[in-house]
């Protein structure tokens, strides 16, 4: 292609007004949402997970572990809690390997390895089932990367991955009994593959009795409206029947004695005033993992929707002293307004970031309003 | 960021979110669809991004994400050599079509970067793919994509 003579500009059309009247409208709802949607002790916290899984494949020769999946050096002082598992299943040409595991009590993350070592053929696989004692461990629905064909888009059939989760309150005792079902889901014909749509030579294998899987992203059916069409997998229910499962389950036990003992309580400041708004922390806890806190701001007798009016009116980050964003992977951010024991409202946010020495001994979960003041809430983490 | 820049980033973004989800659902009332949804979880999400530096690539991962979950929310699949259901058709539909004829995996990219700018190492990071993985497919897109105009 000579890009010199090819506008690809002219491939694509113009954004309709209708996309952009739903991007005006979006913004437009800012100041009224509700920030959090779901309870935040079931959530799996994937906050992270987009830079994390940043250069999975660049690093799949290079020792794939759980420190590096949470974007920590090696010599992160979480290091000392990580557990060797060594976790395997497998079934056929497939494989699941989870190789080393680290929590603190709060946070549970490991990595994990999915391999099909037969390239030839491809199967769909995904998480079906992911408890902790049997107690069901949510994977946030906006990081998707839990079911994939393999090899798919991983030539060599091997994608290297991990999961970080904050443990329910319902996760009691002193191990922890995690299980992951993952389902393989084989083709009942065989599968041949084919880089670029050829719809010539994709009826001349269907016919020869081949599913016919292209580019690695779906297999192709005649769809009796649409014609041929690529994208298929056992979760269409067109072709749910056209796949045989089988199921890897990769089991390990996790001692979580140790990183509780790494858990400290840290001693809560009085609350702050800056100039009418109160900020207080009501929990703050700190392991060799992360640290987490969970901050309140109010004024007198505020109202619901004096609240949800502040939630609206600024944002948290965590900063020193000076005000300056601190550059911590953060593992759990939710905002959202409460009901106070006394019966007034305030705002609260819900923060947890990886504890790192590069940190200052004191932090600010501070509140970084709209007219550009800010809300300091200085606490000593150590 | 305050709220108001926030929303102008988000609003700036507009065309290229467009592009990006036509490049994987070509159909407009699904772009609308993906880039409400994505503008609305950005904000909410706000708190995930954790340098505005990326601001871009993170806005455009979650319009990934949610384009993805259109696809499977409505089970929805396009056949490759239908034209794609758009109120506005583009300039140059030879060239469009030659595009759509693409893989999405290859298509991606190459829009990505031809007419986002974005460098190998930023799609990489959005894709979730090594940036030997994107410079291939951005090859291998222009290779077929060159293919498909001689034909």
């Amino acid at each position: 292609m000579d890009e010199r003579n090819i506008d690809l500009r002219d491939a694509v059309p113009p954004t309709p007004d209708l996309c952009r009247n739903a991007v005006l409208h979006a913004v437009s709802t800012y100041t009224e949402e509700q920030k959090m949607r779901r309870p935040y002790k079931l959530i799996l916290v994937v906050a992270v997970i987009t830079a994390l899984l940043c250069g999975t494949v660049a690093l799949a020769a290079s020792g794939w572990n759980v420190l590096r999946f949470l974007q920590l050096s090696d010599d992160h002082m979480s290091n000392e809690l990580v557990e060797n598992v060594s976790a395997q299943a497998a079934v056929d040409h497939c494989s699941i390997q989870i190789d080393s595991v680290v929590t603190d009590g709060k946070f549970l993350a490991f990595d994990w390895t999915v391999q099909n070592s037969d390239v030839t053929k491809p199967v769909y696989i995904q998480v079906d089932s992911f408890t902790g004692n049997g107690v069901p461990l949510f994977t946030d629905g906006n990081d998707d990367f839990n079911y994939q064909w393999f090899p798919g888009m991983f030539n060599d059939g091997t994608m290297q991955d991990g999961n970080l989760a904050m443990l329910p309150d319902e996760i009691i005792g002193d191990k922890l009994d995690v299980e992951m079902v993952v389902g393989v889901y084989t083709p009942k014909q065989p599968v041949y593959q084919m880089e670029v749509f050829d719809a010539d030579a994709i009826r001349q294998k269907q016919n020869e009795g081949y599913y016919v899987l292209v580019a690695g992203e779906g297999l192709v059916f005649e769809d009796p409206r649409e014609g041929l069409v690529i994208g298929y997998g056992p979760m269409n229910n067109m072709c749910a029947d056209s796949f045989d499962r089988t199921e890897m389950v990769a089991r390990f036990t996790v001692d979580l004695t140790q990183g509780r003992e790494t858990l400290k309580q840290l001693l809560l400041p009085e609350p702050f005033d800056n100039n009418g708004f109160k900020m207080q922390y009501t929990y703050a806890a700190v392991s060799s993992l992360q640290v987490s806190c969970t901050i309140e701001m109010y004024t007198d007798d505020m109202s619901r929707e004096k609240a949800d009016a502040l939630l609206s009116e600024g944002y948290f980050e965590l900063t020193d002293m000076d005000g300056n964003m601190l550059d911590a992977v953060v593992l759990n951010g939710f905002g959202g307004i409460r009901e106070r024991d006394d019966g007034s409202w305030c705002v609260y946010f819900d923060y947890s970031f990886a504890n790192d020495a590069i940190l200052p001994d004191v932090v600010s979960v501070s509140f970084f309003m709209d007219d550009g003041g800010v809300l300091f809430a200085p606490i000593e983490m150590r | 960021m305050d709220r108001n820049e926030f929303a102008a980033r988000v609003i700036g973004q507009t065309d290229r979110m467009y592009r990006i989800s036509w490049s994987i659902l070509r159909c407009d009332e699904d772009c609308r669809d993906a880039m409400q949804e994505a503008a609305l979880k950005a904000w909410e999400k706000r708190y995930t991004l954790r340098n505005e530096a990326y601001f871009e690539t993170w806005l455009t991962r979650i319009l990934l994400n949610e384009c993805y979950a259109i696809q499977r929310r409505r089970k929805r699949t396009w056949p490759i050599e239908d034209t794609a259901e758009l109120f506005v058709q583009p300039k140059d539909l030879t060239l469009s079509l030659a595009l759509q004829s693409l893989p999405e995996k290859l298509r991606l990219p190459l829009v990505m970067h031809a007419l986002e700018g974005m460098t190998y190492e930023e799609i990489g990071r959005a894709l979730r793919i090594s940036k030997a993985t994107v410079t291939g497919r951005i090859q291998r897109a222009k290779q077929q994509l060159r293919k498909e105009l001689e034909v």
